[in-house]
């Protein structure tokens, strides 16, 4: 009998949440809802790490390594939150850890070298590009670079906000904030960004 | 119109507007203010636009080709690894029975050494050196004396 099953008496259907419910059903030993898991999840997750990370091999990495780890948890899972909460926790701390390692062995560096999607590469590349996919690669360069100079505090909740499309609750879950607390931050980081992309936009 | 207290409200809300997570009595209200005030109204639509151009930040949609690959061969080696984890030794498997009772034992120990005071030698007592007390305890007679005294103190 698993854990969960101990303490709660719901049934696996009676969860909304089709991210529980494959949970549950991997933690009865089904090895096929893992997989529906890693299928459904893991776009989001990859796209989300690599907007923390601003770098698609190590978003892969931190991608992988957030589904080991709820492989990992299976055993003791239990549904407190919605899956998309908890798997983005994960995801979150793992990205902020990779963040820190990176500051250590020099983030600057490792940033704009080794970035995969750069306007650098871009510009350096042999093949002139006609000049409105100029002006877009310059547009997204200006937006990522804005975003990656934010201070993680306020990067996590407008990624997770603006991209992901996630709720203020399901953001405060996520940083262990209060909703009011996410609501401020996001408007702070937008006043920043606002100055930062000041040329892009009229107002 | 010096309104301090709305406009920090439609400011903290100002996002949400722009997501659509306000109910209808709050959107109308926001949209009742920015209408009054130039301010708000400015500052919700250098919002919009900037929420709009961050449309702008696209990622590689889909991971690499060897991605899931990868992925399933870090599962596999994650399943051997749990697999082959070596069992704990038959006594280490006591451990949650052993370790209290180890801790109690230890904890009755030292309280026994404060409720039950070894006897002091004595010549730490008395403070009298060794050879004064071999001297007395040797004479048969002194050992009457000193028993008499501690019946008659008895």
């Amino acid at each position: 009998m698993s854990h969960f099953a101990k303490s709660d008496q719901r049934t696996i259907e009676e969860y909304d949440d089709p991210g529980i419910q494959l949970m549950l059903q991997f933690q009865q030993g089904d090895p096929v809802a893992f997989a529906s898991l890693f299928e459904e999840y893991y776009r989001p997750i990859f796209k989300f790490s690599c907007r923390m990370l601003m770098n698609s091999g190590d978003a892969e990495e931190i991608t992988q390594e957030t589904f080991i780890q709820v492989y990992k948890a299976a055993p003791r899972y239990q549904p407190t939150a919605k899956f998309s909460t908890w798997i983005y926790t994960i995801a979150k701390n793992l990205c902020l850890n990779k963040l820190k390692a990176k500051k250590q062995v020099g983030l600057m560096e490792t940033i704009h070298g080794g970035e995969d999607f750069s306007l650098d590469e871009v510009l350096a590349s042999s093949d002139p590009l006609p000049e409105t996919e100029l002006e877009q690669q310059e547009r997204t360069h200006m937006v990522k670079r804005a975003i990656e100079s934010l201070p993680p505090l306020l990067r996590i909740p407008i990624i997770l906000s603006r991209y992901q499309e996630l709720s203020n609750q399901e953001i405060a879950s996520i940083t262990g904030c209060s909703e009011t607390a996410i609501k401020l931050r996001i408007h702070r980081a937008m006043g920043y960004l606002a100055k930062k992309l000041k040329r892009y936009v009229k107002g | 119109m010096d309104r301090p207290m709305e406009c920090f409200g439609v400011r903290e809300q100002s996002i949400s507007f722009l997501t659509g997570e306000v109910d209808s009595r709050l959107w109308f209200e926001i949209l009742d203010h920015i209408a009054s005030c130039s301010s708000c109204a400015e500052e919700v639509n250098r919002f919009q636009e900037v929420w709009d151009f961050m449309e702008n930040w696209d990622v590689p949609p889909i991971p690499s080709p060897t991605f899931k690959n990868n992925f399933w061969k870090k599962i596999s080696a994650e399943r051997e690894r749990a697999h082959n984890k070596p069992r704990k030794a038959p006594w280490f498997q006591w451990g949650p029975s052993w370790v209290p009772v180890a801790m109690a034992a230890t904890v009755l120990l030292v309280l026994s050494w404060f409720l039950f005071p070894v006897a002091k030698p004595v010549k730490q007592l008395w403070n009298v050196d060794d050879g004064l007390v071999n001297e007395v305890l040797m004479d048969p007679d002194a050992v009457e004396i000193i028993l008499s005294s501690f019946e008659e103190a008895g």
